[in-house]
């Protein structure tokens, strides 16, 4: 392995561990002397990982480690959607009548939170209704992974978004759908490919709504520089 | 896997560095873990660990931290940190948890627009030169790497770096459990053609191609450590 490739991946295991927290200076010296390498294979993992986005450039203060942003979100978001879909799949064929009677009942939640314009019980309800459908998944290992990783969206949602958008009456029916399948008994990969559909779908919807957002605050300092 | 980690511990204090310390710590429980110095089960107590390792009680506890989140230390509340023991079960479920991310990752390579497969082909050369001189620690570190160029191709490097952190916790696991080799060389053989055919349908824009061959090849070293497993009655 080259000497850039093993700084490249030192480095780079130590943003995603947190070591090197977000915001904080790269400075060469210093990784030089901690990674016990000269400067020109560090420059080199730089430029990479700045590439790959892990990094940021600011030209009065050189390189820092970037800050976690919407795009972070989104790629942890296909992440759950991925681990949560197969979760389902596994969970499925073990779950009870009372459960499929609680999943229900949470729909009926869902459906009585939107006439009602309650975003927070929505979103309570949503998550119920996931939580017990996983629950039965016997891998264990699976479980700790979806819930490790809807924990890092809750962090970083609360800073992204001043809400998450819902799809009110779409969401609902599928999860209606989903109900249906697990009751037909349906194959592993079908429940597992629509309940991903399902997380990715509301995905779409959020990359949809913050472009808006984006567009709006753009519209809002033209009209301000227009006015000044 | 001793000579790995040594290779991963040119990590020195640097004076009145907290994080080094951590670093230090970390590096060098990881290693007596992975070495099989410290076996399954073993309390940790963090006074003794810093008297050994020549530090404060700070650190050590960091270092216990990030090991229980990569899943070689069991931290229980009130109850001290352990070493972990895992089951037969245990490895199942996390090759399957590799396998659900990494077939969607090269399924997402192969429909993605850019396809800069470079880094990918020079660590397959690079792998390719390990099976006549065997290097097992080389060849497990090179065989992440490649796994990680190849899932970076993904355009998701949160599923990359989730895919991967799951190929290191299983390659940690066998080093210490299994004591013959795994594989023979035949083998290493076959998952270089698995990583061949994985590289060629990405290349040709094949998602279902690229998953199937991802799939399969998860499978056979699936298969081949639960065998490994059974016969040695580590199970």
């Amino acid at each position: 392995m080259t000497k850039h490739e093993r700084a490249y991946q030192l480095i780079r295991e130590r943003i995603e561990t947190g070591v090197y927290q977000p915001g904080q200076r790269l400075v060469m010296d210093a990784l030089a002397r901690d990674l016990h390498m000269s400067q020109v294979p560090i420059r080199e993992a730089i430029r990479r990982l700045q590439a790959g986005g892990w990094v940021i450039y600011h030209h009065n203060s050189g390189p820092e480690v970037a800050n976690v942003g919407f795009e972070q979100w989104q790629a942890t978001m296909e992440v759950l959607a991925v681990l949560e879909g197969h979760a389902t799949s596994l969970s499925a064929p073990h779950l009870t009548n009372e459960e499929l009677a609680e999943l229900r009942s949470h729909v009926a939640a869902m459906q009585q939170a939107m006439e009602q314009f309650d975003q927070l019980s929505f979103s309570d309800s949503n998550r119920a209704f996931h939580r017990v459908l996983c629950q039965r998944c016997p891998n264990a290992v699976l479980l700790a992974r979806v819930s490790e990783t809807q924990a890092q969206l809750d962090a970083m949602a609360g800073t992204l978004f001043p809400s998450i958008p819902q799809r009110g009456a779409d969401s609902i029916d599928e999860h209606l759908h989903l109900i249906e399948l697990v009751e037909r008994h349906a194959t592993c990969a079908e429940i597992a490919a629509y309940a991903r559909d399902h997380k990715l779908r509301f995905l779409a919807a959020a990359v949809r709504q913050f472009a808006q957002w984006a567009q709006a605050r753009k519209n809002r300092l033209a009209i301000s520089a227009l006015r000044s | 896997v001793v000579g790995g980690l040594a290779r991963l511990s040119v990590i020195q204090p640097s004076v009145g560095a907290r994080q080094s310390l951590v670093d230090v710590a970390y590096a060098a429980l990881r290693d007596a873990i992975t070495s099989g110095e410290l076996l399954p089960g073993t309390r940790l107590r963090e006074a003794e660990l810093a008297g050994q390792l020549g530090v404060s009680t700070t650190p050590v506890r960091e270092a216990l931290r990030r090991l229980d989140r990569e899943g070689l230390v069991h931290l229980a509340p009130n109850r001290g940190a352990r070493v972990v023991e895992y089951s037969l079960r245990d490895i199942l479920d996390r090759f399957e948890v590799r396998e659900v991310l990494e077939c969607h990752a090269v399924g997402r390579a192969a429909r993605s627009s850019v396809r800069d497969l470079r880094r990918a082909r020079a660590l397959l050369t690079e792998l390719n030169g390990l099976i006549d001189e065997w290097d097992r620690i080389e060849w497990n570190h090179l065989e992440l790497a490649f796994h990680r160029a190849v899932n970076d191709l993904s355009g998701n490097p949160v599923l990359a770096a989730l895919a991967e952190s799951t190929h290191r916790e299983v390659q940690g696991i066998c080093v210490r459990y299994l004591r013959a080799p795994i594989l023979r060389r035949e083998s290493f053989k076959r998952l270089q053609a698995h990583h061949r055919l994985i590289l060629a349908a990405i290349k040709a824009g094949d998602p279902d191609a690229a998953v199937q061959h991802a799939r399969a090849h998860i499978q056979f070293i699936r298969d081949s450590i639960s065998d490994a497993l059974r016969s040695e009655g580590a199970a």
